[in-house]
């Protein structure tokens, strides 16, 4: 029995100003059933989050169009649980008895229908975590009894359950990211919606973190009932889980099927810049088959190999190590840090990084990553302990005035780090603030716009840009001050993978020119095709500090650090089982050398 | 009934957010009724103003009334566990204010026909000499070091002021070298009148500002939602309420992180006038209404999701909290004082000095 059937659906958002938008949805179809897991991908801008709107009725009744222009907007029809959610009919007005277009449909889908948007900060509309959680039911005027009991079971559900105790004292503000989109999925499992649609619910999750929520996601499913759409770029959760995957580009379906036959067209993710798991890759590049398609998971492939080899790689794999001599530009020694609410994030922490290297700092959330990134770039200053950048002492206030000049600080999120409505003006905004001569701002502008590619757009206004442009922006914002060190944090969440890699080999380029990089982030893929020297946090203290080789191939040291390894990595750490001698091989491109 | 290790957790739990900061959990005065809190405020409020204003033909301001106020208050501090916290970020912001405002007081305040002077200057003259010199100099040395007027201006003004006051500092008038005739311009008096109402108003406001910190200090903004309830107030409008707190929340968060943006753009490494900054913060706005806009719509498609357009009612599941005897009796106290000072005109200091 299908819970959704979309038929020829296109939609289009009103105008409030200028021209008329284009459609963002051009004709999908298809079906999803009742229990199924059901993936959407496609890259940043195809539609999705468009499309999960759709889907759960707040298109059109949040998002409305103008008043007789219907069929300009909705074309096609959705239905829900056997009725239509959405379609526009002509119908004759009681009044006027003349015949008009209108929107018909359901109108309400809460409770039946629950959505988790990508930003859990937007969708904490209380001030506690427990009616946070009881919200919906209350709306829902069910007993008190009940409200505590389904309340306590999903807390239990998505890891929470130590909460529950103080779950009436804890403050949004007190909640990490993860545990805020934790605490976001359970509102809804509370609810025990027939239909939950996710979208992009674990983009600030650690690789852990992530995988106890799909498991969380995936059990209530079971135990529920529960139909479950959901937009993930992750590919091993898709392919995991995923009973059927659409994929979407430009609003329109590329491919639509079981997860088998869509994960099977390496065209198609190359093509529309998709994320495809390691193993895909391997097994694309390397025309490694099992069962007639490309292998999915690490015991796949093993069965793929069927007694192909590795080729010695020992000369490829050798990392080019740091000159001793090289000066060292960041130094931390015995770090300790306390926010205002006691929370001790940072335990002792010691390291150095010499000039001109490119390092992965890394750990689950809250590990202490970003308040060391704050300290070195002088934005935190009640540390205690040592911190140096380039020989300066961060303790002395004209040092951490000065800091903007040597150490460049790209922040998670592009809108919250672009200030004018000129792309010229914003990356002339930090030189303007260090006073330097007009002709000079002039040059450096155009230079870190061309290094980027975003020269074209110079006049243009940065609120306009698309997501992976804006980002490019905040990186040449502070390449024009050309700083020493470049710390970026997390550059890759919420993009796809043709802007992930873009971002990267930018990065990889500027380290080439000399800037040292260090680069926060959870996607261990990238730190293993990019990064030479990983240091690693847990619970505020520094677990391994050396090469990113040494650190993935040391199963005891991913163990302790919570870290999951990417699919690559874990699949050297099976074929060393029966190939003792065999090194580990960090990320595809290794892999399809060994294997060619 | 919680289990044992419920009621452990609970225990470590030893702060919670309040609407600025934290407080102490299981305090006496966490355990207050949102509105018995409201009522001190405004009580106390009415009470220290009314206190500090009565003229001095009904015998001049209650200033042990005040005092026993103030001190109230601090005790209400001290119990609920704030003291300690408001005396390392606040006190030091507060104590200027109401120096100043002591000393404004005591100077700018118009004597009284027949009052008792407890001191007397009157020059008639601006003496040009050494105090010159200071003010120029304190002036020009700020001035070089951080290129502002307006703190150069405080303390070359603060020490001239003294030095040109050969009545605090007589020897000063042995460095003057000019007298330039001002009439009556530069004249000074202190009647004892000025003193009692400077000392009267520190104390009324100094009770408005530590009540109000006390209110803001150990009220949560879920208590506010519950008392909206109490109150009768519907459900959705009592929830906007309490979402405009919640959205309060989320500004103060997003301001803090571009901000910081901000900052890692060389925002702060140059001087700026007064003029550039506020260009800076209006610079801040960009990003930020941008991010407000985002906010408030998935907001709206958040509460949709929920069910909150087809609901009729809610469910009133741990939002309220009742009266205690304690609540009552502080309102009582209260509104006793209130009555007693203000409706029959009574005055503490009269009562204990008659």
């Amino acid at each position: 029995m299908s819970v959704l059937e979309v038929n020829d659906f296109w939609w289009k958002y009103r105008s409030y100003v200028g021209a008329e938008n284009p459609f963002t949805l051009k004709g999908l179809s298809f079906k999803v059933d009742k229990g199924e897991f059901f993936g959407i991908i496609g890259p940043s801008g195809a539609g999705k989050t468009t499309l999960c709107y759709a889907l759960t009725g707040i298109i059109p009744h949040v998002f409305t169009v103008p008043y007789g222009k219907e069929r300009e907007h909705i074309k096609g029809e959705i239905k829900l649980f056997g009725q239509t959610l959405t379609k526009v009919e002509a119908v004759t007005d009681e009044k006027t008895g003349r015949v008009v277009d209108k929107i018909v449909g359901i109108k309400q889908t809460a409770p039946r229908v629950g959505l988790l948007l990508q930003d859990p900060e937007n969708q904490f509309l209380r001030m506690d975590l427990l009616h946070e959680i009881a919200f919906g039911m209350e709306l829902l005027e069910l007993s008190k009894s009940e409200i505590e009991q389904r309340a306590k079971e999903a807390l239990e559900i998505v890891g929470l359950g130590s909460l529950w105790p103080i779950a009436d004292l804890v403050h949004p503000s007190e909640l990490s990211g993860g545990q805020k989109q934790r605490a976001a999925i359970a509102s809804f499992i509370a609810l025990r919606p027939e239909l939950l649609v996710l979208d992009e619910p674990m983009s600030d999750l650690d690789p852990e973190g992530k995988l106890s929520i799909i498991k969380a996601i995936d059990s209530i499913r079971d135990k529920y009932d529960i139909t479950i759409i959901v937009v993930e770029h992750n590919p091993e959760v898709i392919q995991k889980y995923a009973d059927k995957v659409l994929a979407i580009n430009n609003g329109e379906t590329i491919a639509y099927g079981t997860t088998e036959k869509v994960y099977s067209q390496w065209k198609l993710f190359d093509e529309n810049g998709l994320y495809a798991s390691d193993i895909a890759r391997i097994g694309w590049q390397a025309g490694l088959t099992y069962n007639g398609r490309v292998p999915f998971t690490v015991d796949e492939m093993m069965e793929a190999f069927n007694g192909r080899k590795q080729k010695s790689l020992a000369d490829d794999l050798k990392d080019d190590p740091i000159d001793e001599a090289t000066e060292e530009i960041i130094s931390v020694k015995d770090l300790n840090f306390w926010y205002d609410d006691g929370t001790h994030a940072l335990r002792g922490v010691t390291f150095a990084i010499k000039k001109g290297e490119y390092v992965g700092l890394i750990g689950q959330n809250g590990a202490g990553k970003s308040t060391i990134s704050k300290i070195i770039s002088g934005l935190y200053k009640k540390f205690q302990g040592e911190a140096k950048v380039m020989g300066l002492n961060l303790r002395d206030r004209k040092v951490i005035e000065r800091i903007p000049c040597y150490v460049g600080y790209v922040f998670q999120n592009p809108d919250n780090q672009i200030f004018m409505r000129k792309v010229y003006d914003e990356v002339a905004y930090g030189l303007k603030n260090l006073k330097m001569p007009l002709q000079e701002v002039d040059q450096r502008v155009k230079e870190a716009l061309k290094s980027v590619g975003l020269l074209s757009k110079i006049d243009e206004d940065p609120m306009f840009l698309g997501k992976g442009e804006k980002r490019r922006l905040t990186v040449a914002s502070i390449l024009a001050m050309n700083p020493k060190i470049m710390i970026v944090d997390e550059p890759t969440t919420g993009q796809d993978f043709r802007m992930s890699e873009d971002i990267m080999n930018l990065l990889e380029e500027l380290n080439k020119a000399g800037t040292t990089i260090l680069a926060i982030t959870h996607d261990m893929t990238l730190v293993s095709e990019h990064t030479k020297r990983v240091i690693v946090m847990h619970n505020g203290a520094v677990t391994y500090d050396g090469s990113t080789r040494g650190f993935f191939s040391n199963a005891e040291l991913l163990d302790k650090a919570g870290i999951i390894p990417p699919m690559a990595v874990r699949l050297s750490h099976e074929y060393k089982k029966k190939n003792p001698s065999s090194p580990c091989l960090m990320n595809a491109k290794e892999w399809v050398a060994a294997l060619k | 009934m919680l289990a044992s290790s419920d009621v452990e957790a609970r225990a470590s739990k030893k702060y919670v957010r309040t609407f600025i900061f934290s407080m102490r959990t299981g305090t006496p005065v966490e355990k207050l009724h949102v509105i018995t809190k409201f009522f001190m405020i405004v009580a106390m409020s009415i009470l220290a103003l009314y206190m500090f204003s009565i003229p001095v033909s009904q015998g001049g301001p209650d200033i042990i009334g005040l005092a026993l106020l103030l001190l109230l208050t601090f005790v209400l501090l001290a119990i609920a566990r704030t003291a300690k916290y408001l005396a390392n970020s606040y006190l030091v912001l507060v104590l200027p204010v109401l120096l100043g405002q002591f000393f404004w007081w005591l100077f700018f305040n118009w004597s009284l026909p027949g009052a008792r002077m407890l001191f007397y200057f009157w020059p008639g003259f601006l003496p040009i000499g050494v105090s010159t010199v200071v003010l120029v100099g304190v002036f020009g040395l700020v001035y070089y070091k951080t290129r502002s007027v307006v703190l150069s201006l405080v303390p070359s003004i603060l020490l001239w002021w003294f030095t040109v006051m050969p009545g605090v500092f007589s020897f000063s008038s042995l460095f003057t070298w000019v007298r330039i005739p001002v009439g009556v311009v530069f004249s000074f008096s202190l009647p004892q009148w000025s003193a009692t109402v400077a000392f009267s108003k520190v104390l009324g406001f100094g009770v408005l500002i530590y009540t109000s910190f006390l209110f803001l200090l150990t009220t949560r903004d879920t208590e506010i939602g519950g008392a909206l309830k109490q109150l009768r107030l519907s459900f959705r409008k009592s929830f906007f309420v309490m979402l405009m707190f919640r959205n309060l929340n989320t500004i103060l968060m997003d301001y803090e992180n571009i901000r910081s943006a901000q900052i890692a753009r060389a925002a702060n490494v140059m001087r700026k006038n007064v003029f550039s900054r506020i260009i800076d913060l209006a610079y801040v706005s960009v990003p930020l209404v941008a991010t407000m806009i985002r906010r408030s719509t998935e907001m709206g498609v958040a509460l949709y999701a929920r069910g909150f357009e087809a609901s009729h009612g809610i469910t009133d599941y741990k939002e309220t909290r009742r009266f205690s005897y304690v609540d009552f009796t502080i309102i009582a106290i209260l509104a006793a004082f209130l009555i007693y000072e203000v409706i029959l005109g009574h005055s503490i200091t009269s009562l204990l000095m008659r």
